[in-house]
């Protein structure tokens, strides 16, 4: 079976800058896979790529199968949603949605509009013009401009960013739910690692150009591929003590071969981590269920860990 | 909005000084007012003009129209014909130039526009003269069309500027949303992009409509036959030395100018366009 969407070898420069090295992907049907990475690591740009608004240096672009590499974005038949949505100001919220189905000449547009919009709860706002709306409703509105016509992929550049924190959590599951009722396959795009973890079936993490390591998030978090995934993936990264990489909660504070002197303290929910550090200047992160003094010499062993290659 | 100044007089300073400007905008309109309008022993032909006349009459009116009627006519048909030409050449071409531009890097981009406003540094007549050598090759000369031609090198600098200004504070996403959502370059150019650079394009229109409508050099050089109305009413008022007649002309040159302003004066808003499209 071919895969939705495949890259295969993408490559692409701005001037000397190689934004993209050497990409290559594979996002199965109906998977919602997420693209995580800090920012300037090339993440719209992948998505400006597969989109078709850029054209990469080298590589193919498939879609189903389908060389679509030199297709501009109006023949690739995916829709997009925008980190501030980019809806049209001049049109109200039933011209918005409606505009992508008389773009393809679509039959049947009002229910087409009307369907989607019962499905996203904004039925009652059709009318109304897209500043007049709260930023939780122009981000369904996106959504449905994005739904009504079927297209083959969804793309979302960090949508859920511009939500106020209480917003964007009932978006998030719900945009889970509406991937996994309509079966389609979303790539998304986010900074943001609870995000990552939430939605993502798989979550590709982007460094420098190309995907460090693509696994689901647990998996990540639990044997991560290099140093840097370890360090970025988590609350708190991943401690090092030489080429042995271990989590703050893969520790036992008591007895052991390590020694540690207590710096700070931080609270998360009834959990202490303590940040310290060893004798060698090496700085710490454990999780500990009490609180110690500063200054305090502990002694803890490592429970479980995860050996990296010799740099 | 001017946040450090709020103290209790400003917006007195504020209206003392708009005050001091309109005067010198709103007095020699107001000369050419009692003169169209006064008597000619109140105003031009008394030693001490009063600054209030006491009496008011439409003869100069009529008597401009009845001494001039026919070429006041032509010449304000031409004057439309022309600032109209202008207008459409001027936003077909500057908003395709704005749009090219608005691709380019702002470094480059500015460039480009500071060389344009260059030619018009250039004094019109030096390239009026050699123009309507070629115009009378061409039969351009003395009509519309060529006049308009010629004004565009006065008028399409500022409408690529004013043009590109609108186009930047377009979010360049909405363009590519609209490639994504179905829309050619083409239909993206027009049914997206140029319905939201309306704004812009009528303050563009408008004000080459009015830089044409009261232009001299190029009308003066370019089509002396036929003139439009600055011209006709320089004519009037220096060479045939009707002063009356020439205030009345002016007036009526002056009324579509005051209308257009406040038009013009709605549109230029700033945040009107770009309000709300970022999220």
């Amino acid at each position: 079976m071919t895969s939705k969407l495949e890259l295969i070898n993408v490559t692409k420069s701005y001037g000397k800058t190689e934004v993209i090295r050497d990409m290559s992907l594979a996002v199965e049907t109906g998977e919602f896979f997420v693209v995580l990475g800090p920012s300037g690591t090339g993440k719209s740009t992948l998505l400006k790529l597969i989109v078709g608004i850029e054209q990469p240096d080298d590589g193919k672009i498939l879609i189903d199968g389908k060389d679509v590499t030199r297709l501009p974005p109006n023949k690739r038949n995916m829709a997009m949603v925008f980190q501030n949505y980019a809806l049209y100001p001049n049109l109200n919220v039933y011209q918005n949605i409606a505009f992508p189905l008389k773009m393809h000449r679509r039959r049947n547009i009002d229910s087409s509009v009307r369907s989607v919009a019962s499905k996203l709860n904004i039925e009652d706002i059709l009318k109304k013009k897209v500043t007049q709306i709260s930023g939780g409703q122009q981000q369904r509105v996106a959504l449905a401009r994005a739904m009504v016509r079927s297209p083959a992929l969804f793309l979302m550049d960090e949508p859920l960013s511009n939500l106020d924190a209480r917003v964007r959590y009932s978006a998030r599951s719900e945009l889970k739910k509406l991937q996994e009722d309509l079966n389609e396959t979303f790539l998304f795009v986010t900074h943001d690692q609870k995000e990552a973890e939430a939605l993502g079936d798989r979550v590709g993490i982007l460094h420098k150009g190309r995907f460090e390591q693509v696994a689901s998030y647990k998996e990540l978090y639990e044997y991560p591929g290099t140093p840097w995934i370890g360090d970025f993936v988590g609350d708190f990264p991943m401690n090092f003590i030489g080429n042995l990489g271990f989590r703050p909660e893969w520790t036992s504070i008591g007895e052991g071969d390590y020694n540690v002197t207590v710096d700070t303290f931080e609270t998360v929910g009834d959990i202490f981590f303590l940040h310290g550090t060893m004798k060698d200047g090496t700085g710490l992160i454990l999780k500990s269920i009490k609180k110690y003094e500063p200054g305090e010499i502990l002694k803890f062993s490592v429970t479980r860990s995860k050996t990296f290659p010799e740099l | 909005m001017v946040s450090e100044f709020q103290g209790r007089w400003t917006k007195y300073y504020i209206y003392a000084g708009a005050a001091f400007f309109s005067f010198f905008v709103i007095l020699p309109l107001y000369v050419l007012l009692i003169i169209a309008l006064g008597v000619p022993n109140q105003t031009v032909a008394a030693y001490f003009p009063a600054l209030l006349p006491t009496k008011f009459t439409l003869a100069n009116f009529i008597n401009a129209f009845r001494g001039t009627g026919i070429l006041l006519e032509s010449a304000f048909l031409k004057s439309l014909e022309t600032a109209f030409i202008v207008a459409v050449i001027a936003i077909l071409l500057g908003y395709h130039a704005a749009f090219g531009l608005s691709k380019l890097p702002f470094k480059i981009s500015s460039l480009i526009i500071a060389l344009l406003f260059f030619s018009t540094m250039i004094p019109s007549i030096t390239i009026a003269i050699p123009i309507s050598e070629t115009f009378l090759r061409l039969g351009l000369y003395d009509s519309s069309l060529g006049l308009a031609l010629a004004q565009e090198l006065l008028v399409l600098p500022l409408t690529v500027f004013i043009l590109s200004g609108t186009l930047d504070a377009i979010p360049k996403q909405l363009e590519q949303q609209a490639r994504v959502d179905g829309a050619s370059f083409v239909r993206a150019l027009y049914q997206v992009i140029f319905p939201l650079a309306v704004p812009g394009i009528v303050s563009a229109f408008l004000l080459s409509w009015l830089m044409s409508w009261d232009e001299f050099t190029f009308a003066i050089i370019l089509s002396p036959v036929h003139p439009t109305l600055p011209i006709l009413i320089y004519l009037d008022a220096s060479a045939r030395g009707n002063v009356l007649t020439a205030a009345s002309f002016s007036l009526l040159v002056t009324i579509p100018v005051i209308v257009l302003t406040i038009i013009l004066s709605k549109f230029i808003r700033a945040g009107y366009l770009t309000s709300g499209i970022t999220g």
